[in-house]
C-alpha cells in the first residue's frame, strides 16, 4: 500500500491547500512530507501498513501511516508518536463498550459531546517534557498540546468525525482541541494510576476515556480528608451529570492529596471508597428535575428510608489521579461519556518504543 | 520545485449497494418495527404502525423489537427480521450517534433485500446522510420529522407519526405501487369507454 500524495509549490501553498480541503482543525499544520513521516515510523518502530483501529460503523481504519501523517500535521515531534499510537490502541481495545463496540463510535458522534481524554503515566512523561503541574489543562507543554491535537486530527481526518457531519456534539468542550494530561506522580502520596492497574512504575502507559469537560472543585479551607472529599463527591453528583453515570476520573490537586493522603494517612483505596459512597443523589432530586432513567441494580439503593441513585456502579468506577500545581486547594473531576466499560475497568495501553 | 506531502485522509471509497426491490403488493405485508434504545423509539414506531394499519390491507407487524446492542441489533435479531418481514421501520435517530446508527441499520436491511424506512429528526440530516453514504447508499431517502422526540408525550409522538407516515409510504414504495394501480384502473376505464 502506498500513500496518496498531493504537491504544492511551497510549504505555505500546501498549508493553504490542506485548509481548503478541510484537513485541519482550522489552525495551520506542519506539512507531512515523506521524510518527516518516516521519522515517526522509526520512532515508534511500527510498520506503516499496520492497522491500529477499525471502526466498522462508518468503515474507516486507522493505519500507522495515517496516524503518523496526522501527528506530523499536529506539530508532534517523532518521539511523541509512540504515545499517539498507544492511545489509538486503547481506542481499539475490546473492553471499550464491554462487548458493544458501537460505544466507541457513539463517543465520537454523540450530542453528548465527550472528547477523547488521554492520561499519561510513567517515565515517558519526563522524557517528553509533559506538563502535569500548574496549568494542567492549559497549553503549557509542547508534548501535551501536540499529542492531544494529533489524536483529534486522527478522529477528524482518518475516522471522519468532522464537526458538522458525523460529530454532532451539541456543545462539545475545549478538550476537543486536544485533551492530553499527565499524572503528577512526583507530588502524589499514592501509587500512580498505571501501577494501580498492574503496570510497573518504570513502564509508561496511556489511559483513554471519552470524557466530558473538567469541572473544578475549589476548597481552600478544609483541613480534613472528609471535607475535601465531600466537596469533590458533591461536584461529581450534580444533577446534570447523573445520567448516564459510570466511570469517572477524579483529578486531585497535590494540595488536596497532601491533606487526604499524607496528613491524614488515607490510602488511595479509602479515598476512592469515600468518593464512591458519596457520589449519589436522592431519586427525589432527579424526579424534581424530571430526569428519567432506567433502573440499574448496581446504582439504585435505599438507605435510611431514602432511595438513592448512585453515579458509579462500584468503587472501581472511580479513577483517582493527582495532577496540577501544589499551590492551592483545587481539584477537578472528569465524568465519562459513552465509555461503557465493565465496572472497575479503565483502559490503559503500554507506550512501546523500539 | 514542487513539494510533495502525504494525504492525511484515507482513500477508501465504499462500493455502492442497491436498495432492496420494493413490494409488488399492498396486501398482507409483514412490517418489522426495530427500535434502538432511545427513549420513545418503540412508541414512535408503534404510532406509525397504527397509522399503517389504515393504509395496508391485512398488514401484520413484528415488534417493536428493541436492539440488543445499545443502537444496533444482534445478528440473530437482524436475521430474524429479514426472515420474517417484507418491510422494516427503524429508528430513532434523534441524536448524533443514533441518527447515524439508524441509517446503519436501515442500509443493512436494504443490502439484504428488505426495504427499510429509517426515521430521524431534522437536526441530524447531515450525520444520517453521511452514514448512508459510508454504508454504500449515497442519497438514500429516510423519513425526517421535527425534533425532538425523546422528551415528548404520547399525543406529541402521534403527531410525529403523522408527519412520518407519507414519507414512509413513499420510501417503502407503497405510493408508487398505488399510483401504478391507479394508472391501470384509468387505462382500463379508457378501454371500456372506447370499447
Amino acid at each position: 500500500m502506498t500513500a496518496a500524495i498531493v504537491s504544492g509549490e511551497s510549504e505555505s501553498a500546501l498549508v493553504a491547500d490542506f485548509a481548503r480541503r478541510g484537513w485541519t482543525d482550522g489552525l495551520p499544520v506542519t506539512v507531512p512530507t515523506a521524510e518527516r513521516v518516516d521519522a515517526f515510523f522509526a520512532a515508534a518502530g511500527r510498520e506503516p501498513d499496520e492497522i491500529l483501529l477499525g471502526v466498522e460503523e462508518n468503515r474507516r481504519d486507522v493505519s500507522v501511516r495515517l496516524a503518523a501523517v496526522n501527528a506530523v500535521l499536529a506539530g508532534c515531534a517523532p518521539e511523541h508518536f509512540p504515545v499517539v499510537v498507544a492511545a489509538i490502541e486503547g481506542w481499539a481495545d475490546r473492553r471499550w463498550g464491554a462487548g458493544d463496540r458501537t460505544f466507541f463510535y457513539m463517543s465520537n458522534a454523540s450530542t453528548g459531546g465527550g472528547a477523547q481524554l488521554t492520561v499519561v503515566n510513567g517515565p515517558v512523561r519526563r522524557s517528553l517534557g509533559m506538563n502535569s503541574g500548574t496549568n494542567l489543562y492549559a497549553p503549557a507543554s509542547h508534548a501535551n498540546v501536540a499529542i492531544g491535537r494529533a489524536l483529534r486530527l486522527v478522529l477528524r481526518n482518518v475516522l471522519g468525525f468532522t464537526p458538522t457531519s458525523l460529530d454532532q456534539a451539541t456543545q462539545g468542550h475545549p478538550g476537543k482541541v486536544g485533551f492530553c494530561l499527565a499524572e503528577n506522580e512526583e507530588q502524589s502520596p499514592w501509587e500512580p494510576l498505571h501501577v494501580e492497574h498492574g503496570f510497573g512504575a518504570d513502564e509508561s502507559t496511556v489511559m483513554v476515556m471519552s470524557g466530558r469537560g473538567p469541572e473544578p472543585i475549589e476548597n481552600r479551607t478544609s483541613s480534613s480528608a472528609e471535607g475535601i472529599l465531600i466537596t469533590i463527591a458533591d461536584t461529581l453528583s450534580r444533577l446534570g451529570a447523573m445520567i448516564p453515570g459510570g466511570p469517572v476520573v477524579v483529578v486531585m490537586g497535590p494540595e488536596h492529596a497532601d491533606i487526604v493522603g499524607s496528613k491524614h494517612g488515607w490510602s488511595k483505596r479509602e479515598a476512592r471508597q469515600f468518593l464512591y459512597e458519596n457520589f449519589r443523589r436522592p431519586v427525589a432530586d432527579l424526579e424534581r428535575a424530571e430526569l428519567k432513567f432506567r433502573p440499574d441494580p448496581l446504582r439504585d439503593r435505599t438507605e435510611g428510608g431514602v432511595t438513592y441513585r448512585y453515579g458509579a456502579r462500584d468503587v472501581g468506577d472511580i479513577a483517582l489521579i493527582v495532577a496540577g500545581g501544589r499551590n492551592a486547594g483545587i481539584s477537578s473531576v472528569i465524568t465519562s461519556w459513552c465509555y461503557n466499560t465493565r465496572p472497575g475497568e479503565f483502559i490503559l495501553s503500554p507506550v512501546r518504543t523500539p | 520545485m514542487a513539494i510533495e506531502a502525504l494525504v492525511p485522509v484515507p482513500d477508501d471509497a465504499v462500493a455502492e449497494v442497491r436498495t432492496a426491490a420494493r413490494p409488488t403488493r399492498t396486501e398482507k405485508l409483514v412490517v418489522g418495527l426495530l427500535a434502538n434504545t432511545k427513549r420513545n423509539a418503540p412508541e414512535l414506531l408503534a404510532a406509525v404502525a397504527a397509522l399503517l394499519r389504515a393504509e395496508l390491507p391485512e398488514v401484520d407487524f413484528v415488534g417493536p423489537v428493541v436492539t440488543e446492542g445499545v443502537m444496533l441489533p444482534s445478528k440473530a435479531q437482524l436475521d430474524d427480521m429479514i426472515e420474517r418481514c417484507d418491510l422494516v421501520l427503524t429508528g430513532l435517530g434523534d441524536c448524533g450517534s443514533c441518527s447515524a446508527t439508524t441509517m446503519h441499520v436501515a442500509t443493512d436491511f436494504e443490502a439484504r433485500g428488505v426495504p427499510a424506512a429509517a426515521i430521524c429528526t431534522e437536526p441530524f440530516l447531515a450525520s444520517a446522510s453521511a452514514m448512508a453514504a459510508r454504508r454504500g447508499l449515497p442519497g438514500y431517502a429516510f423519513a425526517r420529522v421535527a425534533h425532538p422526540v425523546s422528551s415528548l408525550e404520547q399525543d406529541e409522538i402521534d403527531e410525529r407519526a403523522q408527519e412520518a407516515l407519507p414519507q414512509v409510504l413513499s420510501i417503502l414504495g407503497i405510493d408508487a405501487l398505488r399510483a401504478a394501480a391507479r394508472r391501470e384502473e384509468l387505462v382500463a376505464g379508457v378501454g371500456e369507454v372506447a370499447g
